[in-house]
């Protein structure tokens, strides 16, 4: 596992042009100018959270989990990861990391996969998908724009012989990531509310969104 | 002609006869093991794969898919025509001997790729006259732009992988599973294990589907 | 007599219970799957042949399916990949998830018993034949840049293919999903590194597919961007659409977990 690095250049939060706390289980969005930094805090530990991106210019090219993973050769995400887009375009990078790995395969969470997972008692649970429905519709997208999202401060270890957990979070109060834009794009998050698997240690919690303008050259 | 495949065994040698149009099917099979490979004309064992020659004529460093493997004679003893090993050899390193390892600080014997050759082609009754540089097959010794060589681990390993070589002339074909554990060429791990190789007539396919 | 529970006590029973269905999912599941078939089992009756179809390398082909139909997609060479999307033919809005697939079966290997789940909670494939157990979730198919990235000059691949399948039948980029790719054997090393399994292709190995919903899949015939073979392959594929036997109760896709049960407990609803 890599050790938590920071990038040198740790922005001072006063710098920040905007700061907003997401509250549990809420989604939330933004559009980032090329050169941007957002950085999403896990402000209490051990919480998932789920994130897609679409390009500015034409939301039909848009985060690809595949792509990604093809290009870095490797199953997780971490500092230093290309977010690669489904016409190959690099999107953005993580910048920096305090938390060390997260997740791409698992996909998020569904009212319709956590009746098959859970029971269908379960089916009226708010969920992830909802959310990313709810903030697309904002921006005139649809499920149909709902591809394999991003999971940051999600443990999800896979081993050679393929078996796939979802696990205890290793995120600490305080652990952040930053994703730094290459291109104009919408960032979509969803603070996940899942409480029927460790992804959230069985405790949503609110998390804190910051973004930081490109360092002056 | 046998499509079971033949053990090299881990740090050990092994030499076949072929006859030409055979396929010779080298299998990388736990994906990171170094496997020196010679090959003599069958009736002058002073003819053999000389990878100076062909270099000369393929201009690569690192034989493809294509290329003509060629004797000190300039003529055409086997064929690289498939490789799913991930196309990482090496034609400029010496096999190693006991006097690699007193250079790496080994006191007593260690086994080598030189000795092998020798006992692999004893087991048929011959002996060459002399040791050739080897095709390594499956050795990782990248260069940089300023003509430094290094000698490095597999950089990723693809068990079951294998290179098919089709003989152009009856030749002998001779194998050693390189017992180096110094250093890192057969995995970080320096541990040597077995690979294994078959010898069929022409590609030979398994099943028939629905 | 319902008692009010704080939210301490839901979260330990839900910690429970997850912790017991990852304990059946991955401990006993596995388990109860069925053997691999072999490379020359499961003969299809000559009356049961809906048609067969070639693919030839680089292209693609588009198959619907009826409930009850299946598809074997059988690799004649042993040196080709097959990457598969779908999607439900009354809804296109529903289609193949693997983030689930993986999810739902705790693992990213699927093999004889297994199914590919569809986004909404429902079965789109069972997987009723499987020779080789091989292939892959995660690493998705070729792009334009991994096959200049790998040969050196842009060739035929996947995504050009699925872009070009989906228009033809008024779907778009947008309604691509990820993939899963047959015959691609593929693993994660303790580093997390992909690693590319040479040793588990062979030439005749086949897969069954029994369609659990009407559907249209589109199978594209192009080399796994990790897969390490040169040259390409050249060879074509066989698709062989076919009646599959009505599901016995016993049916082993159909019983592998509460998991699935439940989700074929949802398809089975649509047909109701």
């Amino acid at each position: 596992m890599t050790s938590p690095v920071a990038s040198l250049s740790i922005p001072d939060s006063s710098d920040a042009v905007y700061s907003h706390d997401i509250p549990a289980e809420r989604p939330w969005s933004r559009v980032l100018k090329k050169g941007q930094t957002l950085r999403i805090v896990d402000s209490e530990g051990q919480q998932a959270v789920d994130a897609l991106l679409y390009c500015a210019d034409d939301p039909a090219e848009r985060y690809s989990a595949q792509d990604t993973l093809r290009v870095q050769g490797s199953a997780y995400i971490e500092l230093g990861t290309r977010l690669v887009s489904n016409r190959g375009r690099v999107m953005a990078h993580m910048s920096a990391d305090s938390c060390g790995r997260h997740d791409t395969s698992a996909g998020c969470c569904s009212c319709e996969s956590n009746a098959v997972r859970f029971g269908e008692a379960t089916k009226y649970q708010h969920a992830c998908r909802e959310n990313f429905l709810l903030e697309l519709s904002k921006h005139g997208l649809t499920k149909r724009d709902i591809v394999a999202n991003l999971n940051f401060f999600m443990n999800v270890p896979i081993d050679p012989s393929g078996a796939f957990t979802v696990v205890d979070g290793i995120s600490a109060p305080g652990n952040y990531v930053d994703v730094t834009a290459d291109m104009d794009l919408l960032f979509v998050i969803s603070n996940c509310p899942q409480v029927n698997n460790p992804c959230n240690g069985f405790d949503p919690t609110p998390i804190r969104v910051m973004i930081w303008d490109p360092p002056k050259t | 002609m046998t499509d079971q495949p033949i053990e090299i065994p881990a740090r050990r040698g092994k030499a076949i006869f072929v006859s030409a149009g055979q396929i010779v099917t080298v299998i990388n099979t736990h994906g990171e093991q170094v496997v020196d490979t010679w090959a003599f004309n069958r009736t002058d064992l002073g003819e053999f794969m000389s990878n100076e020659h062909t270099r000369a004529h393929s201009l690569h460093l690192v034989p493809r898919p294509g290329d003509v493997l060629r004797t000190n004679k300039r003529r055409p003893i086997l064929t690289l025509t498939e490789d799913t090993s991930g196309g990482i050899h090496d034609t400029l390193i010496a096999a190693c001997d006991r006097y690699r390892y007193a250079f790496l600080g080994v006191q007593d014997y260690h086994d080598n790729c030189t000795d092998n050759l020798f006992a692999g082609m004893a087991e048929l009754g011959l002996k060459p006259a002399e040791v050739p540089s080897p095709l390594n097959l499956f050795m990782n010794i990248p260069w940089s732009a300023e003509g430094q060589l290094g000698f490095a681990a597999p950089p990723r390993p693809i068990p079951g992988g294998y290179v098919r070589l089709r003989a152009e002339m009856d030749l002998v074909i001779a194998f050693s599973a390189c017992p180096q554990d110094i250093l890192p060429i057969n995995g970080t791990a320096g541990k040597p294990v077995e690979a294994h190789f078959t010898i069929t007539d022409e590609r030979f396919r398994a099943g028939a589907g629905a | 007599m319902t008692m009010a529970r704080t939210k301490q006590e839901i979260a330990e029973a839900n910690r429970r219970r997850y912790e017991a269905l990852r304990a059946a999912g991955q401990e006993l599941t596995p388990k109860g799957l069925p053997e691999a078939t072999a490379l020359d089992g499961a003969p299809i009756a000559p009356d049961a042949i809906i048609g067969r179809e070639q693919v030839p390398a680089g292209w693609y082909a588009t198959v619907r399916l009826r409930r009850g139909e299946a598809l074997r997609i059988v690799d004649d060479s042993g040196r080709s990949s097959v990457s598969l999307v779908g999607w439900r033919e009354e809804d296109t809005s529903e289609r193949i998830n693997c983030a689930d697939t993986v999810k739902v079966q705790w693992s990213a290997a699927i093999s004889k018993g297994r199914v590919i789940l569809s986004d909404m909670g429902r079965v789109l494939l069972s997987l009723v034949e499987d020779t080789s157990g091989a292939h892959d979730l995660l690493v998705g198919g070729s792009t334009p840049a991994s096959t200049l990235d790998a040969f050196g000059t842009l060739s035929r691949n996947t995504q050009e293919n699925f872009v070009a399948a989906a228009a033809k039948i008024g779907l778009s980029l947008r309604d691509i999903p990820p993939c899963v790719t047959f015959f691609a054997p593929i693993s994660v090393d303790t580093g997390g590194r992909f690693l590319w399994n040479s040793g588990r292709k062979r030439a005749g190995d086949f897969v069954d597919l029994r369609a659990e919903m009407n559907q249209v899949l589109v199978l594209s015939n192009c080399s796994h961007p990790l897969d390490p073979a040169r040259p390409a392959a050249v060879e074509p594929i066989t698709l062989i659409r076919h009646r599959a036997p009505p599901p016995a109760p016993d049916d082993p896709c159909r019983t592998t977990s509460p998991e699935i049960v439940r989700a074929f407990a949802f398809t089975d609803r649509l047909y109701a």
